[in-house]
């Protein structure tokens, strides 16, 4: 099993470099409740979060990694996550950091 | 919802889709790199605009492409069914996404990431060529569409519409096809490209003259012949 902050360091400093960038000017499921998220994600500008029981969104934070867990390890995820207009995200994908990370204990 | 995760070797669709000349070792790989989800009805995979990061394999159910209007009104430009990919246009044209998937049934997709997808193409050409058959077969189904748009009247292209359910999703149930297929009618009417008041009004004149039939949603194919006919089709 990969160890988390390695692959957090690494995503971060190569984000303008290796990842895909993405902005949305709408309101836009991104991933669905109990699906494995098919990338982790970096917000940097806009709003993102975690719908809770159809209502409440628990905001996620900018310029942090989420989802790394899931996606390397194939986890579901807990809720609903959605990006709100005029958002923009880097999607990291898995094969990209399984051929360039070396697996820890 | 927890999908089990298909592997490739045993996936129905193995011998439909552009990894059946993989080898063993290759389809493994393919396997243990793709990520499957399910995808509810009404569920989207991904949206007009935003640029491609991978290419989607449908293993179960169905998938609608829609396209906005200005207006803000979708249109159906295709469905695409188990052993299809979709996103492979946008990914080797480096285009963003020129439609939205939606599921219009409880699907079962796989995702692959774009990198590794580039990376197996270079080891196994062979997926190019499969890649090509597929970019190629859907570009004579445009040409057709386009043609029959032309060519074709309500009547006509409303027939070939439901002809094409019949051979794609027909199935043999008591002495009649039901098509497996459950569209509202406004989609029906986008993808016909009429009104919808004009496509019920067509369907009513199909059931009356014993071409078709509906039962509740599910619609059945009576008579291939008048199908035909009322299309001009022969």
């Amino acid at each position: 099993m990969m160890k988390v902050e390695t692959v957090v360091d690494y995503i971060l400093e190569n984000l303008n470099e290796k990842w895909c960038k993405v902005s949305f000017d709408k309101e836009f499921n991104l991933f669905y409740k109990g699906q494995i998220p098919t990338a982790a994600i970096v917000l940097v500008e806009g709003k993102m979060g975690m719908v809770k029981r159809n209502k409440s969104v628990i905001l996620i934070k900018p310029n942090e990694v989420v989802f790394i867990d899931e996606l390397l390890n194939e986890k579901m995820l807990k809720n609903d996550i959605k990006v709100f207009p005029n958002t923009t995200i880097y999607m990291i994908d898995r094969f990209s950091l399984f051929e360039d990370l070396q697996p820890t204990a | 919802m927890k999908t089990t995760k298909i592997d490739c070797e045993n996936c129905d669709n193995h011998g439909d889709s552009i990894f059946c000349e993989l080898e063993d070792l290759a389809l493994r790989e393919v396997s243990d790199q793709k990520i499957m989800n399910k995808y509810k009805k009404g569920q989207t995979l991904f949206h007009e605009g935003n640029p491609p990061y991978g290419l989607y394999c449908i293993n179960s159910g169905k998938i609608k492409l829609t396209k906005t209007s200005s207006e803000g009104k979708d249109s159906i430009i295709r469905i695409v069914s188990p052993g299809e990919v979709l996103g492979h246009r946008s990914l080797f044209s480096n285009d963003n996404y020129r439609a939205t998937a939606t599921a219009l049934e409880d699907s079962d997709v796989c995702f692959i990431d774009k990198k590794f997808i580039q990376k197996l193409i270079e080891q196994n050409p062979s997926i190019s060529l499969e890649l090509i058959a597929q970019l190629t077969k859907a570009m004579g189904m445009v040409e057709d569409k386009v043609a029959n748009f032309y060519q074709k009247n309500v009547r006509e292209r409303l027939a070939s519409l439901l002809l094409e359910f019949k051979d794609k999703y027909g199935v043999e149930e008591d002495g009649h096809i039901r098509l497996d297929i459950k569209l509202t009618r406004e989609e029906m009417a986008s993808i016909v490209g009429v009104a919808t008041e004009t496509l019920i009004r067509f369907m009513s004149e199909f059931k009356d003259e014993g071409a078709i039939s509906q039962k509740g949603k599910t619609m059945f194919v009576e008579s291939e012949e008048k199908l035909k006919e009322l299309g001009n089709i022969f």
